[in-house]
This record gives structure tokens, C-alpha cells and sequence, in this order.
């Protein structure tokens, strides 16, 4: 048998060759003082990584498991009922509003008295208006001027 | 076996691996909490589960590496905490062993991930074929990649922390 290489001893110290094998190993190593040298070393390797790793093992001592919060169960049944609650809810409150909109209140116009704005001369009124031409007087129902001025644009 | 049973048998397995894998102390149990509903979750589907161990190990370290961003970040802030011995109140003993483990998971976190999780799965007393499984890899590489990963491991601790590994 030809000696081991450091991978074929790992197989062998971990236990992971068939038992034919094995005993092929274990009666090498009896008469291969470099293969003995390999399988000891590689032990030694293997305990002092073990015994390193050893120091992150806090978990082993903890005594206090908590209780297992158990989940809710999803049912499906119950969130498409829920759906459709709030998706006819949600119609009708946006009906509500387009109706609101639509519904003028009716007002009536009859007793509402009219200002009557009249130009007294055939001029555009808006040409007057930017140039600071345009006279306004205000008269009550008797044609008495209550208030009269120039406009001002600004 | 019934949910419960295996709840009791691993929860402390889980949290040991947690603290391997340098999951943040505020998101263990959160962790842990998820990768047990996931399993109570398949025991109400009664889908069928050979060997939960080896399940909740893969479970474990899939949920850990979707936050491995996350899991280096808050290393670099327990390190700090580490080496502040001035805070300490505990005795010389009872620093040497955190000082330790401090340079062991450090130690850990400097390997590839690869590297690192074979390493931990091996160490947890996995048989090559399981740690193929949960690792995801080929199982005629396990060997190799744990050779590898004890080489790497020695070569960082000799270099950094030499009085550890002889």
C-alpha cells in the first residue's frame, strides 16, 4: 500500500472510508513510521481545533428555554373576506363624495339684488383699465353717486 | 418526534451556533424564533423531514448569510467592546477566557465563508455527507475543503495569536 497523503488521513481519522479500507490503514500505519507521524499530527491538529472551537460553545450551559411563540395562521378564506370588506367600503365612501360634489344647493336668485356695472361711453374697457383712464362711479337706485373713482393699475 | 420535542432538543444547539456564526446578540433570538417557525410551519404542511438537525442547521446558516452584511458590521463593533478592557470589572480569568473567544471568532471571521461554515459543521459533529447538505456543496470535496479550512484556520491563529495553536 502506498503511504497516505494529509487528505487520505483526514478521511481516515474522521471515520469516513469503508471498513476494507480502514483495515488496509491500520495495518499500514503499524509499519509506516511516516504515515504513524501523519496520523498523529493530523489527530493533534484536530483536537486543539476542537478544543479552540470549545470556547464558543456558551449555549451548552443555558438551562432557560423560552417558550415557543406558535404563529398565526395565515387563512386565507378570512383576508379575501377582508378584502372585499374593505374594497366595497372604500366604493362606497368615494360614491358619497362624487355625489356631494354634484348636489348644488339651490339658491334662489329672485330677492338677490344686481350691481350693474354699465360703460358710459363705447370704449374697451380694458385698454382704459391699463392705462389708468377708467373712471368708476358707483350711484344708488336713485342715480346718486355714492362712491367715484379713477383705476389704478398696479 | 413532535415539534416540541425537537423545539427543547435543539433550541440551545441553535443558539450555539448563532454565537459561532457572530450573529448580533439583538438578532439571535429573532433568528432563532424564525428558523423554528419554519420547521413548525412544515410540521402543519407534514412534509416529511429525515434528519431535522442537519434541517435546522441549513436553515440556520441560510438565514445567517442573508444577513452576513450585517453579521460583519456588528463584528467590527463587538471587537471594540472586546478590547476595551478598562471597562471590564470581571476578574483576570474571566477575561482571558472572553479575550479568547474574542480571538477565536475573529479568527473565524478573517477565513472565507466556505471555509468557515465547513469548519463549524465539522467541529458540530457532522458527518461528511450532512455537511455537504446543509453547506450545499459536493460531498467528495468535504474532505478536502476541511483540510483546507484547518490549514487556514492554524495559519491565522499562528500568525496573529501564535501561543493558541502550536
Amino acid at each position: 500500500m502506498k503511504c497516505l497523503n494529509r487528505y487520505e488521513m483526514q478521511l481516515y481519522i474522521d471515520n469516513e472510508l469503508s471498513l476494507e479500507k480502514k483495515n488496509e490503514i491500520n495495518y499500514h500505519i503499524q509499519n509506516c513510521k511516516i504515515c504513524l507521524d501523519l496520523f498523529n499530527e493530523a489527530n493533534k491538529e484536530k483536537q486543539t481545533l476542537f478544543n479552540i472551537l470549545s470556547c464558543c460553545d456558551d449555549a451548552k450551559t443555558e438551562t432557560n428555554i423560552p417558550h415557543f411563540i406558535v404563529p398565526k395562521r395565515k387563512n386565507k378564506i378570512y383576508t379575501l373576506r377582508v378584502l372585499k370588506i374593505a374594497a366595497s367600503v372604500a366604493l362606497i365612501v368615494s360614491l358619497y363624495f362624487v355625489f356631494q360634489k354634484k348636489e348644488q344647493p339651490n339658491i334662489n336668485t329672485d330677492n338677490i339684488p344686481i350691481s350693474v356695472i354699465e360703460s358710459i361711453d363705447n370704449s374697451d374697457p380694458n385698454k382704459k383699465w391699463h392705462n389708468n383712464q377708467m373712471e368708476i362711479v358707483i350711484t344708488d337706485e336713485n342715480g346718486n353717486i355714492v362712491e367715484s373713482f379713477i383705476s389704478k393699475n398696479n | 418526534m413532535g415539534f416540541e420535542e425537537i423545539y427543547k432538543l435543539y433550541y440551545n444547539e441553535m443558539k450555539r451556533f448563532t454565537f459561532q456564526l457572530n450573529v448580533n446578540e439583538n438578532e439571535k433570538d429573532d433568528l432563532i424564533q424564525d428558523v423554528f417557525v419554519k420547521l413548525y410551519n412544515e410540521f402543519q404542511k407534514k412534509n416529511k423531514i429525515d434528519n431535522y438537525r442537519a434541517w435546522l442547521y441549513k436553515s440556520m446558516l441560510n438565514k445567517a448569510r442573508t444577513i452576513h452584511k450585517t453579521i460583519k458590521l456588528h463584528t467590527e463593533i463587538d471587537k471594540e467592546i472586546f478590547l476595551s478592557k478598562n471597562n471590564y470589572t470581571d476578574s483576570d480569568k474571566e477575561f482571558d477566557e472572553k479575550e479568547r473567544k474574542k480571538i477565536v471568532l475573529d479568527t473565524l471571521n478573517q477565513m472565507p465563508e466556505k471555509d468557515k461554515e465547513i469548519l463549524l459543521l465539522y467541529y458540530d459533529g457532522f458527518s461528511y455527507s450532512e455537511i455537504a447538505e446543509i453547506a450545499e456543496i459536493n460531498s467528495n470535496s468535504v474532505g478536502k475543503t476541511i483540510v483546507r479550512a484547518i490549514q487556514k484556520f492554524k495559519n491565522v491563529l499562528k500568525t496573529q495569536y501564535h501561543e493558541m495553536f502550536e
